[in-house]
Parts: structure tokens; sequence; C-alpha cells
């Protein structure tokens, strides 16, 4: 399946094998604990499910200093 | 498989793992409040006739305390609150995120100081940084170096300023980290000084610090500042550096696998807390005294701050503070 994601100020378009959030993040190899996640501009819990073309935003929070 | 819910009907829009509970923006909002509420009945941590100084780095950690403390003490006539603001000379950094400060104050109509390395110190960090890179200072850690002068111009605008507590928005996440930095490099003393609540002997020089998000792990605060617009600033120092953020990833990685070790790993410290302060107490290491150098108070013979002056070329006003009261 093909999404848009957006992560660190770059947007791009992915094909996965994944239908979660939590499988997304994985194959970015990105940790969910230091990240939100909001599908088409609404914040969702890891766990939710995606399809095809959703937009999928991914906001670093932890911060440095 | 449907949307999750919240226990309410709405749609979710977290799940709180370590519990398996899902939330709607609004039921987490009331969750998250209720939590820090109570943390700081438990503790203790705001009596009545208070002065807090709120430490506001423009992040959404502090911008968050600053606006639950608002929320909570805004009306009680007892209770002041004010917001102190380090300005550490970061290019690019912090005079972005002092501007989120500025426009938070002005909103919740908070007195708003800010406090400046360059005036009080004679050097920002950028200027440290410069030297270093000219070879100066080899083994200075940025981060040290602007945690500890953080720290001390922190407690003494607090202290001119009348304050009673200094609130600061360390997350859970920050003092695990804390915890097990300290554990690591062996530091006894500083693990004795740790807890939800300020441990030390009174000393008038020092403000005691209360930090009201501590039972909340950092995402949940990012969430916090997220939904109910109270910190969108997400910049990052340029100077990050230091055993603290390897120790931030590892933590996060245990807890990626195993949810909830964040939250028992703080909760086994402090249930050990009493035992790890009655043995500092006996050998004396809980103490606090005064610098023999500049009279702010500190835990041996010379503070922090002057230990590392006394290796750079930066100098302590010995006067009062340079203080900015911002004009509205
Ligand atoms: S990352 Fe280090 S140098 Fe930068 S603001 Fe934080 S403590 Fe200071
Ligand atoms: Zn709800
Ligand atoms: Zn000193």
């Amino acid at each position: 399946m093909k999404l848009k994601v957006a992560w660190m100020n770059e947007g791009k378009e992915i094909e996965t094998k994944a239908t979660t959030i939590s499988g997304i993040l994985k194959e970015l190899k990105i940790n969910p604990e230091i990240v939100l996640v909001s599908v088409n501009n609404e914040i969702v819990p890891d766990e939710s499910e995606v399809k095809e073309n959703d937009f999928v935003e991914i906001l670093k929070v932890v911060s440095g200093g | 498989m449907a949307d999750l819910t919240c226990a309410c009907g709405s749609k979710a829009i977290y799940t709180r793992k370590h519990e398996g509970n899902s939330y709607c923006a609004s039921c987490f909002k009331d969750q998250f409040e209720k939590r820090v509420k109570r943390t700081i009945r438990e503790n203790g941590l705001i009596g009545k006739n208070e002065v807090i100084v709120v430490g506001l780095s423009g992040g959404k950690d502090s911008s968050v305390s600053l606006v639950l403390m608002k929320k909570i003490f805004g009306e009680r006539p007892d209770i002041r609150i004010i917001a102190v603001s380090i300005d550490e000379g970061i290019e690019h950094y912090r005079d972005k995120s002092l501007e989120v400060t500025k426009k938070l104050t002005r909103k919740l109509g908070v007195d708003h100081y800010i406090v400046r390395f360059k005036s009080n110190l004679g050097s920002s960090i950028d200027d440290v940084m410069a030297a270093k890179a000219q070879g100066e200072n080899k083994n200075l850690n940025s981060c040290t170096f602007c945690g500890v002068f953080r720290r001390y111009l922190l407690n003494r605008a607090a202290r001119e300023l009348g304050a009673t507590k200094v609130c600061t928005g360390h997350n859970m996440d920050d003092e695990a980290q804390a915890v097990l930095i300290n554990y690591l490099k062996g530091d006894l003393k500083r693990l004795a000084r740790m807890g939800p609540k300020p441990a030390l002997k009174s000393n008038d020089k020092f403000i005691p610090r209360i930090k009201p998000l501590r039972d909340l792990p950092e995402k949940e605060v990012a969430l916090y500042a997220l939904i109910t617009k109270a910190g969108n600033y997400w910049g990052e120092c340029p100077y990050v550096s230091g055993i603290r953020f390897e120790v931030r990833d590892f933590l996060n990685d245990v807890e990626s696998k195993h949810s909830g070790t964040k939250f028992s790993f703080l909760r086994t410290f402090d249930a050990m807390l009493p035992v790890l302060r009655e043995s500092a107490s006996k050998s004396g290491l809980s103490e606090i005294t005064e610098c023999e150098n500049c009279g702010e108070p500190c835990s041996g013979d010379v503070c922090k701050a002057c230990e590392l002056l006394d290796k750079l070329d930066v100098n302590i006003a010995k006067q009062k503070m340079l203080l900015q009261e911002l004009v509205r």
C-alpha cells in the first residue's frame, strides 16, 4: 500500500506492508516513545490502522536542551 | 478494526500502553491535569503564601508547567507566579524559544524576567563554544557548562525575586535519565537529593525546586502541549552532547519493548530514597554549605559554578544580578 509520510521536515511517498502506525514506525526504525503521529491531520494512537493514500505525519517530541 | 475509543465513547487519540487505556483528547487532558494535581498534593509541593518562580525555556515542558501553575493557582490571592527565562546565548535556538516565552507570558498575563548568561557571566554559550573551537577549554562539555550556570542563575534570580519555590518542567523521562546517569556515575550525593519533593536541609540562599510534571512521561507532556496549544516549539539545541542522550535512547529503547519500564524504574528509586537519604545524611553528604568563593549554596567547599569558572575565562557578576524585566 502507498502512503505519504512526513518526518523530520521531509515529505515522501512510501510503499509499505505495514497496516498500523506501529508497523510503519518499525519499518522506518523510529522509536514510538519519541514521536506523536497524526493521520490526515488528526492525532492517533500508535495501534491505529492506516489505509491507502493516508497522510501520516510524524512529529519528534523529545527535546534536546 | 474500528477506531480505538475512549471510555467516554469518543474517538481515542492516545493509548497509555502500560495501562492499556485509550483516551480521547478531552479525557486525556483531564487525566493529565489530575495527575499533576496529585503530584503536587501528595508531595506537598505548594502550600500557602508562596511566590513561585517558573523556569521557562519556551520548550514544551516548561511551557506546560507554567500553563498548569497558572491554571491551578492563578486565582489564589496568596500565590504569585513569576516566569524567569535564562538566555544562555545560543543563536538560532534560544533566541527563537525566547520569542515563544514572551508570547506565552503575555497571553497568560504572567510577570516575566529574562536573565542572560552574557550580561551575568560575561560570556554566552556561543562564546564559550567558539573559544573551544579555537582550542581553549578542551574538556569542557557544553551541557555541563550550560546546566550548572542555568541552575545557578535561576536560583539567584528566584531569590532576588523573593521566591519560595522554583518550579521546573522536568518530566518522567528527564527524571529517569537523571537517576540512571547518577547511578552510572556513582554520584550518591546527587541521587540522595533527587526524588519527588525537595530534600535538602534548608539554607536561606537555596530556593527549593519542585517538579510538578515528574510523574508524566515526555510523550504525554508533548501531547498535552499540542492539544492545548500550551507550547509548540520543537527546536533542538545545536550543542546537544554527553551521556544524557545515550541514556535517553537506551531507556526509550527498553520502554518500547517493555512498556512501563520508565515508570517502574522511577517508582523503585522513589521507594529506595528514604534509605538512601538516611545513609547520605549520616555520612554528611546531604549538608548544604556556602561556597567559600561566592557564598552561594553548595554541597562542598566550592560550588560547581566557581569550580567551572576557575577553568574558564568568564566572570560571575558579584554585584546584584542583572534581571531584565519584560516591558509589555
Ligand atoms: S542541549 Fe546542552 S547546551 Fe543545549 S541548551 Fe540543553 S543543556 Fe544547554
Ligand atoms: Zn473521552
Ligand atoms: Zn561559588
